[in-house]
């Protein structure tokens, strides 16, 4: 009988006697498909009841059998591992007490280390592992953000067929039918996608499994990677390398569009480097000088000491021009659209610093640019001095094109998709989605059952980082060991076992295989090797060798001659600061992060010049439509002061259709726009459409309305006077009220409890300052800070205790870009106190200002007396279970109070962390040494910043800052007497060009 | 002020109750409250006014469910509606207060009729402006540990916090406004049980009236009390709304840190307050016909004190930009930029069309003896005051001291419950209040006639 019978279908439910409930036409045709769904909702062994002969005994065996059993269901898979119970309790674990861990996260595949701290077994807050050349101690806004992904509900949880539950047993059914004919056709037909992958047990697995089926075909895809340095350098040296720039040795750094200050998975090393080489707190004579040259601000435009915004054509030209200024021998070429004398300024300082200067090109530029940045350091000698020159990480592989070439041509019989998100992450306009339809087997293996799960047969949970063993190699080289911190919450399985089980190796054990591969590494002494790794995080001495290049002789005839200028309106396409390529979308908490540019939130937007507004008379949020070929993109705009006119920025990974409750329907995707050939760079149209969006901004006013609250000034100013930052209103006012005690002389430790030895403050240095969100999320994570979702921060009520205050100063299409993280000041004498009527917030012995959450009321007064506005109030029950973007439980620190509805909250400069550190001292009967408590913000800043102690004590690194003639309080004028500080910013721009300010 | 009023008995507006004696009077009264059916319109508002108050109580019970963050607020602007309508309420009480107690003490005969109409005022307004600081709390049900209550703790409230002092002010002033209401409604209470007809009524009324007889020595020692009532009545006219202000003056926020809030605040307060009588004057008489009573003369001396309260009020915002521009702080010279061309200018400038340009239409005689044009000047001044407080409640802070904080705040649905909510409740406690007592207080006309008929015999 057919569904479309319907002639049928009537007479069959006349038939009927009393009401029939029927689910489906199919189901009343009583078709073979539904048959066989019903038989696929139920477990294979209801098969049991359809063999013809069931005889009574077999009957009650079962049916004891499930009553037996039924209470076994409630139990998770019990542990490959053994299970000690504490009947003695194992070593160094003190239930309350956390422990500390390393292991290994990733970005675009490179490690970054980290340290987790977990309480029973439960990481709950991870930081930068100290040890770790790529993190050394700091970490950025994805690595906080990892907990949240780690516990969030949307993780894919089981293993799914054609979009149903499934079992393992089928699974690996399934699997060892793909073997058998991987095995036969010597891997014919067989196609492996994963994403960039630097771990070397996986690389080496990958080896063993290609030797294995000879004809199988692997490609690589990180939608956020740009083939073009590789390009370039190919170009240029006509080998396989990969620059590391030392910024820490440069003295003059040009980038050309390179945001080596933002999201990157060398960020925080360079961050680093970079400010070791600018810290006006230390030397006052000596800072290194950066221009940068970019067509949309990023953070490193931020921290320029100039900074010209070009339109990406313009960019090329200046390369071109300027490594003919310093000797390269290149065809003629326009010259780029620069102030007069600018360039021979650049050629001039470049050349004053041969050796010592750094010239880099941004990831997204074209392979001619990296080629000339090559070429310039080379001429200039900076190879070997300021950057050297590695082996490529990542192995080369070939990339999605190709793949779909395979797919178009037919020849992909099976595709494993492995920790890779193609249907949404590839550019619209190959259609990836209606070729994956033409592949026989498609199997997917993912953190969540993403928009590529659900359009294949199989579709296997992967274990997220924090649940695996792996390993993984940093952008430079440095090996570290991933172990986990929890057991698999739901029976994931990491890259590294399904890649074991293709292979048809015996061992598919994470563990063993890590074990193994480190073992045959270092044969010797390997116990302890494997335990040093461990625990330190990092293999020692992996990191990698340079290797000596160079430049090819001919390189001026071999590069494209640089066009004057775009024709066209472009767009370019980045990856975003919170979601990246898509991949962390579903984390709220990088949502409701404000990027450090926009302060938008929930959203991505078209940033667009203010020239470009004007002459398109768009305003901020005005939906537009972009218009490439047959593809187009309904986008809001929003107007960025420091855009290159005639150049668009829009970042991906928004608009996902499957990313979990979170990131669904949230901005615009603009891979439906992408290119393949030019995948960061595409000619656009624009059109104005109907309607405006609403955006989330944290922030809505730009100027400093000539207050003087964010402070700098230029090298030489600071050397005429280092005490410019101080300004006479600063000074403490005559009162005819007692002041608040200063702070009290050190005493020893007083058993009976007599006035505490401390004096908490922090300073914040703003030379230092990049405004790169790591403090905001590190403090998000370790305070359990709620989110509000889009509409309550459009409404201005995000939650974030630290917020990052971005100022522009000058002119509105060029402006300088200025950063002031701001925390609770703790005022000595603080306004928010004595309007509190329920005394909910109050001064501690030690100087903190507290709150008594238990005891608040919700008056909030103490906000509408805060001249600082750093305090942030519960509007709603943002925290219990079932309030919609509630942070999971266990992803919450258990020392600190989870705030309910109606209760004012604000920094509390990690009190917990203090408590923590002056119960150990207590313990040893000491005092807590300088540098012993931490504050997360501090602990995450890759520059140190931020700097807190004891300003009791005169030797501490808080009280020498303190005393230091940058240091300044914000709005002091008020007495309020802040115990958070600012070191005023030191800029160093070149007496010979005209000062930005 | 209070010029000396025409005695002329015959005039059509004359405040003497002409056409009445002491016994037509009190029958008068008395029976709108125990005979005379309902006029219509009353019924009509009633049901809207409660028909507000339904919505007034459903977005509370709401605000309680979920959260105070139905309101529109945010951080930076931490208050908004349930705070300017605090003062808003705390304002209208004044006048009554001022006019039962000052009125009195300074032997105002022309009170009389309007005396009982701006007490209830006064009470059902305290009782508005009583429920917002509560709605306003993020844990409301917590708002006890305003008091000094003993517990384990050892807690009190911090007496150094102006809410404290606000809790106490406001606490103060509805017992007080609820002893001498009901001390002046005593001998009417009595005046009602001995003329009600039914038995329910004779019960009601007669417990009310805690056996008042109305010998001479209960007189005696009624007019001791009412009299220390009055005295007491003209300090708490100047300390509640004086202690509201300080919330904002004795904040370190532009905007809010104005010594001149108390003086101004209270100003304020009458000002409004004498609007709101207005208001209620002219449309009570017009209900319950009592163009007899209440005349244009009494809308006129009302109207005086409004317009010299009023040109107090722009005396003071005048001052307060003065201050603004003196104190030198680029914060404070910002507030008043912000509020003439920053996103809540219309509110400012409105509040100047309310309370300074349409106000000075008071001027003229013919617009004061006009009751309606009265009425919808009333109703302008009410609205005016509103916009002010709104205007220094919400953009002080909206832009205050850091430029990367400010930020917008509009009102949502639930603040238009409220509000107008709160508005119904209002009126639909004090139509009933009518409905079931005198409106005017048939002891004070009583006196009044009797003042009369002395003075005509004397003369």
């Amino acid at each position: 009988m057919d569904a479309n019978d319907l002639e049928t279908l009537r007479r069959h439910l006349q038939q009927q006697r009393g009401p029939l409930f029927w689910r489906s036409l199919d189901e009343l045709a009583r078709t073979p498909a539904f048959e066989a769904y019903l038989r696929q909702e139920f477990p294979s062994g209801a098969q049991i009841w359809s063999q013809p002969n069931v005889d009574r005994r077999t009957l009650l065996k079962l049916m004891g059998a499930s009553l037996a059993l039924a209470g076994l269901s409630g139990c998770s898979r019990p542990s490959h591992e053994p299970i000690v119970p504490y009947v003695e309790m194992p070593e160094y674990e003190v239930p309350g007490l956390p422990q500390r861990y390393a292991s290994t996260l990733t970005l675009n595949g490179y490690g970054r280390g980290v340290l987790a701290t977990c309480y029973s077994g439960r990481p709950t807050k991870l930081e930068g592992n100290p040890d770790h050349p790529a993190s050394l101690g700091a970490s950025d806004v994805f690595m906080q953000a990892a907990i949240l992904q780690l516990y969030d509900p949307d993780r894919s949880a089981s293993i799914r067929f054609q979009g149903r539950p499934a079992a393992a047993p089928d699974l690996q059914r399934a699997l060892l039918n793909l073997r058998t004919q991987l095995s036969a056709n010597r891997g014919q037909g067989c196609h492996l996608l994963t994403g960039q992958i630097t771990s070397p047990t996986e690389l080496a697995l990958l080896a063993r499994l290609q030797q294995r089926y000879p004809a199988l075909r692997y490609y690589c895809h990180e939608p956020a990677v740009s083939p073009y340095p590789q390009q370039g350098t190919e170009l240029a040296l006509g080998t396989a390398a990969q620059m590391i720039p030392q910024y820490d040795r440069a003295e003059v750094i040009v980038s050309l569009d390179a945001d080596f200050l933002g999201a990157s998975p060398a960020q925080l090393r360079y961050a680093h480097d970079f400010m070791r080489a600018r810290r006006p707190r230390d030397v006052a004579t000596r800072l290194n000088r950066l221009y940068v040259v970019e067509s949309s601000p990023s953070l490193t435009g931020a921290s320029a000491d100039h900074r010209w915004p070009l339109a990406p054509a313009q960019i090329a030209l200046l390369a071109h021009a300027l490594a003919a200024r310093l000797g390269i021998a290149l065809p003629a070429a326009p010259q780029p659209v620069l102030p007069a004398g600018t360039l021979d300024v650049l050629a001039a300082d470049l050349q004053a610093h041969a050796g010592r200067c750094l010239i880099v090109a941004g990831d997204y530029q074209p392979p001619a640019v990296h080629a000339l940045v090559w070429a310039m350091n080379i001429r200039l000698g900076n190879l070997g001095h300021t950057l050297m020159a590695i082996a490529p990480i990542a192995p080369a592989a070939p990339g999605l094109t190709e793949l779909m070439q395979a797919m178009a041509a037919g020849e992909v019989d099976s595709l494993l998709m492995l920790g890779t998100n193609p249907v949404y992450s590839a550019p619209a306009e190959l259609h990836f989605a209606a070729l994956l339809q033409r592949v026989r087997l498609r199997l997917h293996a993912g953190l969540y059952a993403d928009e590529t799960a659900w359009l294949c047969d199989w579709h296997v949970p992967l274990a997220h980082e924090l649940e695996s063993w792996g390993d993984a190699r940093a952008f430079e080289g440095s090996a570290s060991l991933r172990q986990p911190l929890i057991e698999p919450l739901y029976q994931g399985r990491t890259q590294l076992e399904l890649l074991a089980h293709l292979a048809g190796e015996a061992q598919t054990d994470p563990r063993e295989l890590l074990y193994r591969h480190w073992q045959g590494e270092h044969p010797e002494e390997f116990e302890r090797f494997w335990f040093d790794s461990l625990q330190r995080g990092v293999i020692e001495g992996s990191q990698a060798a340079p290797i000596t290049v160079e430049l090819r002789s001919d390189l001026g005839s071999r590069l494209p001659t640089p066009v004057s200028a775009d024709t066209a309106l472009m767009l370019q396409l980045r990856p975003d600061a919170s979601s990246w390529d898509g991949s962390h979308a579903n984390n709220g908490w990088l949502q409701e992060l404000p990027r450090p540019l926009t302060k938008l939130t929930w959203d991505n937007a078209v940033l667009i010049s203010p020239a470009d507004a004007e002459r398109l008379r768009l305003n901020q949020g005005d939906r537009v439509v972009l218009r490439r070929g047959r593809h187009q993109l309904r986008a809001p705009v929003w107007i960025m002061p420091g855009q290159a006119a005639g150049v668009m920025t829009l970042s991906l990974g928004y608009g996902r259709t499957r990313a979990g409750r979170i990131g669904n329907a949230v901005g615009v995707d603009a891979y439906a726009l992408q290119a393949a050939a030019s995948p960061w760079l595409i000619a656009i149209e624009l059109n104005k459409a109907q309607g405006q969006e609403t955006l989330a901004t944290t922030q809505e006013h730009h100027s400093m309305e000539n207050r003087h609250l964010w402070r700098g000034a230029a090298l030489a100013t600071y050397q005429a006077d280092a005490h410019f930052a101080r300004r006479p209103e600063d000074d403490p006012k005559e009162s005819l009220y007692p002041e608040p005690a200063p702070p009290l002389p050190r005493s020893p430790i007083d058993p009976t409890g007599g006035p505490s030895p401390y004096a908490w403050g922090m300073t914040i240095d703003l030379s230092a300052c990049i405004g790169c969100n790591a403090c905001v999320i590190a403090c998000q994570a370790e305070n359990n800070i709620p989110i509000v979702g889009k509409q309550e921060v459009a409404r201005g009520r995000e939650m974030h205790w630290l917020r990052i205050d971005r100022y522009y100063v000058g002119k509105l299409d060029d402006p300088a870009i200025r950063f002031q993280p701001v925390p609770c000041m703790h005022c000595e004498n603080a306004p928010c106190e004595y309007v509190c009527p329920v005394e909910a917030t109050q001064h501690s012995s030690e100087g903190l200002n507290e709150m008594i959450y238990n005891r608040c009321i919700g008056t909030r007064y103490c906000s509408q007396n805060c001249p600082y506005k750093v305090r942030r109030f519960n509007w709603f029950d943002f925290t219990r279970p079932q309030a919609p973007l509630s942070t999971p439980a266990p992803a919450q620190n258990p020392e600190v109070t989870v705030r309910a509805r109606g209760v004012m909250e604000k920094c509390t400069y990690c009190v917990q962390r203090i408590s923590a550190a002056r119960i150990n001292a207590d313990n040893e009967n000491r005092l807590i040494r300088d540098g012993e408590v931490m504050t997360a913000c501090q602990m995450a800043c890759p520059t140190q910043a931020i700097v807190f102690g004891d300003i009791n004590q005169p030797n501490s690194a808080v009280a020498q800052l303190k005393a230091h003639p940058l240091n300044y309080g914000m709005l002091s004028e008020l007495n309020t007497r802040p115990r958070t500080t600012y070191l005023a910013a030191v800029h160093n721009p070149n007496p010979r060009l005209q000062e930005p300010e | 002020m209070m010029a000396s009023p025409p005695k002329t008995r015959t005039a059509q507006d004359s405040i003497w109750a002409p056409g009445y004696d002491l016994a037509s009077i009190s029958d008068h009264l008395s029976a709108l409250v125990l005979t005379r059916r309902s006029p219509l319109g009353w019924w009509l508002w009633l049901a809207i006014a409660s028909a507000l108050a339904m919505v007034f109580f459903a977005t509370i019970t709401y605000l309680f469910w979920a959260g105070v963050g139905i309101f529109g607020l945010n951080i930076p602007v931490g208050w908004a509606f349930p705070i300017v309508n605090t003062i808003w309420w705390i304002g209208i009480a004044h006048a009554g207060t001022l006019i039962s107690a000052v009125l009195l003490l300074t032997r105002q005969p022309w009170r009389a009729p309007i005396n009982r109409l701006a007490e209830a005022m006064a009470m059902f307004a305290i009782v508005q402006a009583g429920l917002f600081p509560i709605l306003h709390l993020g844990r409301p049900w917590f708002f006890y540990y305003l008091l000094p209550y003993p517990n384990l703790e050892d807690l009190w409230p911090q007496w150094k916090s102006p809410l404290v002092w606000d809790f106490f002010a406001i606490a103060t002033y509805l017992i007080f406004t609820l002893s001498f209401i009901y001390a002046s409604l005593l001998p009417d209470l009595a005046t009602l049980r001995d003329r009600a007809q039914g038995r329910f009524g004779q019960i009601c009324y007669g417990i009310l009236a805690l056996g008042w007889t109305g010998s001479a020595s209960q007189w005696y020692r009624y007019e001791q009390v009412y009299q220390v009532l009055a005295a007491v009545a003209a300090p708490i006219v100047v300390t509640v709304t004086g202690i509201i202000s300080l919330d904002l003056s004795v904040s370190i926020v532009p905007g809010y840190h104005f010594t001149i809030f108390p003086p101004y605040f209270v100003c304020g307060a009458l000002f409004s307050g004498f609007a709101t009588v207005i208001i209620l004057a002219v449309s009570l008489r017009s209900l319950y016909g009592l163009h007899d009573l209440i005349t244009p003369t009494h809308i006129d001396y009302l109207a005086r004190i409004m317009l010299a309260f009023g040109l107090i009020v722009d005396y003071a915002y005048l001052m307060e930009m003065f201050s603004a521009w003196y104190s030198g702080t680029p914060y404070y010279r910002y507030v008043y930029i912000d509020r003439w061309t920053g996103p809540y200018a219309p509110f400012w400038w409105s509040m100047i069309v309310c309370n300074v340009v349409l106000l000075q239409l008071v001027w003229f005689r013919r617009v004061r003896r006009t009751p309606w044009a009265m009425l919808l000047l009333g109703i302008v001044v009410d609205l005016g005051m509103w916009l002010e407080r709104y205007q220094i409640v919400l953009t002080s802070t909206h832009a205050d001291y850091m430029p990367p904080n400010w930020g917008k705040v509009w009102p949502t649905l639930a603040d238009y419950g409220v509000q107008f909510g709160s508005i119904g409740f209002f009126f639909m406690l004090l139509l009933l209040f009518v409905r079931v007592l005198p409106m005017l207080s048939i002891r004070d006309m009583r006196e009044l006639i009797h003042e009369r008929d002395t003075e005509h015999a004397e003369s």
